[in-house]
């Protein structure tokens, strides 16, 4: 049940992004990946890493998860905080991509930290991925049930909901074309971005492998080694900080009635949840939102983010896209990065960095003008979380 | 985009990956072998519970009969896998989701029919694919025939 008690509104900014260099095939390791993204981070913030007591990332290496990024101790030391008084690296369960500034947020809130560095750091994911389908044999607990049916790794077990997703939505891959041309449309802007120079045609959209139907290999975020790191600060400290203040207006991550991907009630992605629990939590609309980054690891779930939250009605968001809503000009631009879908799978924590940037009006070519409320989301199947900035 | 030739052909011995059943799962796995799909149901509730568990998540009751159930169902979604993903299964395969008459929802292979003739709501009967080997069976769904 969506509650309005919401504590937090505007107690925590996001004080500084930063970013390591992406790359198909990256000469850097893991750590000094995200030892490049931190201190690029402490120096957008105007802070330095005596003023970090807090570090946080989802998931690190110590869960053992083929998909972690570094140890928060390799991190720590790496980077040299020495003042820590919180401190948390977590599994792949929970808030999912945005749990690092989840936690982060609340621990700052509740008086735990001040200052907390986020990371999120993605490297060899094609390697860990094979070696994690090898290892899919013998199935054990809940995956016994979907590990020998040929539907447990990535595209297959996602191309089940994208299918039931437009089969209930009267939607077609015209839809996810749209997605797919307006993201990579805005990847060109971003010379981050991994398809920063390589343009997409419709024609090329439809010409692309199909990988486990509906979804071709272009509906799919492309891995890359790459790395993100958040700061986020207590409020009353934004005077000292290089940025006008992004507020966390609300947070939300309600993950529905069941907690397992092939067993959700209709199928439905998190947004489902997560959308009333977040609107619940403000005063703001969906009318306020001046930019937006919403989730597109796979292309529908963009899709599934802007009607679970009212950017578009129930059915429509394909053709709204394809209008041009969604993109710079029109009503609410969304992933103005590129998105996954252009930039790379950083795996969702660079949409809030891009949330802020957009505050600050730092957002470069894609600077949205006079942004004054940004939309996050990241998240698919049963996990993920969802939050709303202000500049207050 | 595909043949509409293929037919998903469950292979003569199996490479994929191979469940180890806990206790509360080992029956579910014992009525594939037994070709009798059964699900776990509470007795004082009535409630049908797939995947299983030790004990009903409606009422708490620890009294859980196996049941079998018709194999009848209805398509909930599906997908045509075209990259090999290790599923130790020749592609493209037609796999996904079926609804029971009964309620649980349970993944299965698509056999009998070409990939590409799989529907949302296609009625569905179970068959069984044995691997004496591995001493498993797995579900697979064929077309119900009209």
């Amino acid at each position: 049940v969506a509650t309005k008690h919401n504590p937090l509104r505007n107690r925590v900014v996001v004080a500084g992004v930063g970013y390591g260099p992406v790359a198909k095939r990256s000469p850097f390791g893991e750590l000094e990946l995200t030892l490049i993204a931190a201190r690029d981070a402490l120096s957008n913030a105007g802070l330095t890493s005596d003023d970090v007591d807090g570090i946080v990332s989802y998931p690190d290496r110590s869960g053992g998860n083929t998909f972690a990024g570094p140890a928060v101790t390799d991190v720590q030391r790496g980077i040299g905080l020495d003042h820590l008084r919180f401190w948390q690296g977590s599994a792949a369960h929970g808030c999912a991509q945005l749990a690092a500034p989840v936690s982060a947020a609340y621990a700052i809130h509740a008086g735990a930290a001040d200052v907390v560095l986020c990371y999120r750091t993605v490297k060899a994911q094609r390697r860990a991925d094979a070696a994690a389908r090898r290892s899919l044999s013998p199935s054990w607990l809940e995956s016994q049930y979907y590990a020998p049916y040929g539907i447990a790794a990535s595209a297959p077990r996602w191309a089940l909901m994208a299918q039931r997703f437009l089969h209930d939505t009267g939607q077609d891959a015209e839809a996810l074309a749209a997605v797919v041309l307006n993201n990579r449309g805005h990847a060109l802007l971003n010379p981050r971005a991994i398809w920063y120079d390589q343009p997409l045609t419709k024609e090329d959209y439809f010409d692309a492998v199909m990988v486990s139907d509906p979804l071709r290999i272009t509906d799919c975020d492309m891995f890359v080694d790459a790395s993100v790191a958040v700061i986020l600060a207590r409020a009353d400290r934004a005077a000292d900080l290089a940025h006008p203040p992004a507020y966390i207006e609300a947070i939300a991550h309600a993950p529905g009635p069941v907690l397992d991907d092939h067993q959700i009630p209709g199928l439905h992605n998190v947004s489902r949840w997560i959308a009333p629990e977040l609107w619940a939590k403000t005063d703001l609309t969906v009318d306020d939102i001046d930019v937006s980054q919403v989730y597109d690891g796979f292309s529908f779930q963009a899709l599934q983010w802007l009607e679970d939250f009212g950017f578009a009605p129930r059915g429509e968001a394909g053709a709204r896209v394809a209008a041009g809503e969604f993109t710079f000009g029109g009503r609410v631009p969304i992933c103005t990065d590129g998105g996954q879908l252009g930039v790379g799978r950083y795996h969702g924590m660079e949409k809030l960095a891009e949330g802020a940037r957009q505050l600050w009006g730092g957002a470069g070519d894609a600077q949205v003008d006079g942004a004054e409320v940004s939309f996050v989301g990241a998240g698919g199947g049963v996990r993920g979380a969802a939050m709303i900035l202000t500049t207050g | 985009v595909s043949d509409g030739l293929s037919v998903t052909t469950m292979p003569a011995s199996w490479t994929g990956p191979v469940p180890v059943p806990e206790p509360e799962s080992e029956p579910f796995w014992q009525s594939l072998r037994d070709h009798a799909l059964a699900f776990q149901r509470c007795d004082s509730c009535s409630q049908w519970i797939h995947p299983p568990l030790p004990s009903c998540p409606r009422c708490g009751g620890s009294d859980l009969s196996w049941r079998q159930a018709s194999g009848r169902g209805a398509v909930f979604s599906h997908t045509i896998v075209r990259r090999d993903f290790g599923a130790g299964v020749a592609v493209p395969y037609a796999a996904g989701y079926v609804q029971t008459e009964e309620g649980p929802r349970v993944a299965a292979y698509f056999v009998e029919c070409g990939v590409d003739d799989v529907e949302i709501g296609m009625p569905v009967q179970a068959a069984y694919a044995d691997y004496p080997e591995h001493d498993l069976s797995l579900l697979v769904f064929r077309p119900e025939p009209s």
